[in-house]
């Protein structure tokens, strides 16, 4: 192709009157040919404009987006999602068991009578409520604790609904893994 | 029918993803933002599925709701991110840049230092090769306006390319 030619057409460009074939045209030229020394400026231009075109996309993008669209249903919701969401329920599980593990503790001190023989603890409740023993303030200590424990099972019920997520998330992230040990 | 459903939407708008996150990261310039802006992008298209049915160009659609998105985060990050860059223009300029230029990022670098509506029409025009329509739709400029940006744009970029040559 020739020189004068083409740099008619990259005034047009410069000057942003080139039709879009002349666009194009251009572009194909700077990839293929090899260009006079006069135009090297341009020729860097117009490839590194074309290296742009090749930024490649996470895959960890098109696994997230494909499963969004998998779940998405006709309702107006929207919840991206993600695999840092993990990190969320972990910790959400690690407090709770943490809660649990400290409450059972407690409750298999409490489980010792005076003799050191070992009482349930509905037996400690009977023989206090025979005795009389039972004081308000242990009452509410027990309504309190009923409290808690509902709560517990609330934030577990949430927690365990969306686990449906979490194991796509893991899905995703183990498909991810083996792809990358294929490619190794 | 007076709706989208999830499989059209998805038909329509999932094959035209990894251009919209070129565009954002061509805006940004932060990969792992760009994906969260892409899905954030989706969200946003979904949420107004009562309205899809009406939309004649949705890849331009989306790049207008993606643009937003962009905006968003950009005005965002400007007020925490002003001094740091106030810095880093000052270090660049201190840069050699024969260096940069053998420098696979040389244009990103330069893009990225375009104001934002130069920096979207050319990646639109020049690197996802949307045409003057479809920048039209997205950008709400004339034809011309568009032209003069793009000039100005490409001159000042191809600007940068004689200075390395020179030195």
């Amino acid at each position: 192709m020739k020189t004068e030619y083409i740099q008619k057409i990259l005034e047009a460009y410069y000057n942003g009157t080139a039709t879009e074939e002349e666009e194009k045209l251009l572009f194909d030229y700077f990839t293929y040919d090899n260009t006079y020394d006069e135009l090297s400026a341009d020729k860097e231009y117009f490839s590194r404009l074309s290296q742009l075109k090749e930024l490649p996309v996470p895959d960890t993008l098109d696994e997230e987006l494909s499963e969004w669209f998998k779940m998405l249903d006709n309702n107006k919701t929207c919840k991206k999602p993600k695999i840092i969401a993990f990190y969320k329920y972990a910790a959400r599980a690690a407090s709770i068991l943490l809660l649990f593990s400290v409450g059972y503790f407690y409750m298999e001190q409490s489980k010792y009578g005076t003799n050191g023989k070992k009482l349930h603890s509905t037996d400690i409740m009977n023989h206090k409520m025979i005795n009389g023993t039972i004081a308000d303030t242990e009452m509410a200590d027990l309504q309190e604790m009923a409290r808690a424990l509902e709560m517990v099972s609330f934030e577990l019920n949430s927690g365990l609904s969306d686990l449906g997520q979490v194991e796509v998330a893991l899905n995703a992230t183990v498909e991810i893994l083996n792809n990358e040990k294929i490619k190794i | 029918m007076d709706y989208m459903t999830a499989e059209k939407f998805k038909d329509i708008y999932f094959p035209f993803y990894k251009k919209l996150y070129r565009i954002a990261f061509y805006l940004l310039n932060d990969g792992s933002l760009s994906a969260d802006v892409v899905q954030e992008t989706y969200c946003r298209i979904w949420s107004k599925k009562e309205e899809l049915h009406t939309i004649k160009e949705p890849e331009a659609y989306a790049v207008v709701v993606l643009r937003n998105v962009c905006l968003k985060h950009i005005r965002d990050k400007k007020k925490t991110v002003e001094l740091y860059d106030a810095h880093l223009v000052e270090n660049n300029s201190l840069i050699n840049k024969i260096e940069l230029k053998d420098n696979a990022n040389y244009m990103m670098e330069l893009i990225a230092a375009l104001p934002e509506q130069q920096r979207l029409i050319i990646t639109m025009k020049d690197v996802e090769g949307y045409s003057y329509k479809e920048i039209e739709g997205v950008t709400g400029l004339s034809m011309e306006n568009i032209r003069v940006i793009l000039s100005r744009t490409r001159k000042k970029l191809r600007e940068e390319f004689v200075k390395t040559e020179q030195r």
